[in-house]
């Protein structure tokens, strides 16, 4: 089966059901209505949706975050590909950053998910450890701070990662973990939820 | 002759008059219009000095007493200054914070020097709010959770450092949910009453002294030596000024 998806700016482009299928927005779309006319979609133009093809095309046997159980070999198998990027994915996202931030915004659009971590992880990777100046020089930013702003935050910069080195101690790890976790199920939540005082 | 001289002599004043009158009339309008616009330009510009050195003109004094004017959203849009390739204008919200997600608290703490925007993001400071709950709570699975308004409001990133430094303080000796430090409410934040609360019970703790520290299982005993009896003071057990039953049973 082959399936038709009109870029923002007109050009057809026609993929594999499967391929299509990757992302979730299409995937409702197919169940929904089925396969009869071509697919518009207004937000993403043709040379960002010609990079979400070629990803969803080499990832396309990959199994689908709506199909994978809970727990399985299936999501076991999706959690290790959120946990190493493979090679062909470093190349596929190593772009300009106007590029890689219209896939980003395509792949939240279309509900690629795998797409969607690759880039955001791939724009946190390009943050961590750097200086405030690499950042500043990474994305083009000006500092726009005045010198008493500037000497405040100093000091509080000093103050923090003099905390800092107490802080992973006292927390044995627990700062340096990420905010985003996996969800979790209806009865380890509840579990979960604090008690009241 | 004397007929015609008569009839011209009146008229050749007039016709004087006239002259200069349609003289004054080609210069004279031009002067006064000239003069007039002057006079406009005057008054307007009247108008002008008055508005702009108008000390109780608030918008002025108000915006050079804050901060140096700044680029505003809308002017500045076409503006070769701005980044195109900063993550927070470019991307929308729910994307940025899951970058920024991403980033140890070490690194999330560098982003707010990188610009005012950066410093200012509500999508950060949402970050700031999820690592305050997380740390307060214990628990880094827990699910993100949501801000209620005032919430929003805070400036998480420096109430967690606050939180930080305090913990550090107290340098373990003290269990992290002790009473010295407040049980995290579920959302990380305590209302006015809540924070009395606490220190009234830690005023209690304090004025009780040691008899405030027993436990259940110590009381039980007490009640036991009592045989029955209500102690009259619960809280003055042992206490000097004890009239009770208590003294009988010391002595």
């Amino acid at each position: 089966m082959i399936v038709s998806l009109v870029s923002s700016d007109g050009k057809l482009y026609q993929v594999d059901e499967a391929v299509a299928r990757r992302s979730g927005v299409i995937y409702t779309v197919l169940e929904d209505i089925g396969n009869q006319k071509p697919i518009p979609l207004l937000n993403v133009p043709s040379h960002v949706l010609k990079q979400v093809i070629e990803y969803c095309e080499y990832h396309r046997t990959d199994p689908l975050p709506q199909d994978a159980e809970w727990s399985g070999p299936a999501r076991a198998e999706l959690v290790r590909r959120k946990a190493v990027v493979s090679d062909w994915d470093k190349k596929f996202i190593d772009c300009d950053q106007t590029l890689l931030f219209e896939i980003i915004q395509a792949a939240s659009y279309l509900d690629i998910k795998p797409l969607l971590d690759l880039g955001c992880k791939t724009v946190a990777n390009m943050m961590t450890g750097k200086s405030v100046e690499d950042i500043r020089a990474l994305f083009h930013i000006e500092n726009d701070f005045t010198p008493e702003e500037e000497t405040a935050m100093q000091v509080e910069r000093s103050e923090f990662e003099s905390l800092y080195n107490i802080m992973i101690k006292s927390m044995a790890g627990g700062v340096n973990a990420p905010v985003t976790s996996l969800p979790i199920p209806g009865k380890a939540r509840r579990r979960l939820r604090a008690p009241h005082y | 002759m004397s007929l015609l001289h008569d009839v011209l002599k009146p008229t050749l004043p007039s016709a004087v008059d006239q002259i200069s009158a349609r003289l004054s009339r080609l210069t004279g309008p031009d002067d006064l219009t000239r003069r007039r616009n002057l006079q406009k330009d005057d008054s307007s510009d009247d108008e002008l000095i008055n508005v702009i050195s108008r000390s109780a003109s608030p918008t002025r004094t108000g915006a050079t007493t804050r901060r140096p004017p700044r680029m505003l959203h809308l002017s500045s849009l076409d503006s070769p200054k701005r980044s195109k390739t900063d993550p927070l204008r470019v991307l929308p919200t729910d994307l940025t914070q899951r970058i920024f997600a991403q980033l140890s608290v070490k690194d999330l703490a560098g982003t707010s020097r990188v610009s005012v925007k950066w410093n200012k993001s509500q999508s950060l400071n949402y970050l700031w709010f999820q690592h305050y709950r997380k740390v307060e709570l214990n628990d880094n699975t827990l699910p993100t959770g949501k801000w209620t308004r005032r919430e929003s409001k805070e400036n998480w990133r420096k109430i967690y450092m606050k939180t930080a430094r305090e913990r550090a303080s107290l340098d373990g000796s003290i269990s992290r949910y002790g009473y010295a430090t407040p049980p995290a409410m579920s959302s990380g934040y305590s209302t006015p009453r809540e924070i009395r609360e606490e220190r009234w019970a830690q005023e209690n703790s304090t004025a009780l002294g040691g008899s405030g520290g027993l436990g259940k299982v110590e009381m039980r005993e007490m009640y036991k030596e009592l045989g029955g009896r209500k102690a009259k003071t619960k809280n003055k057990i042992g206490g000097g000024r004890d009239k009770g039953g208590w003294e009988g049973l010391d002595d």
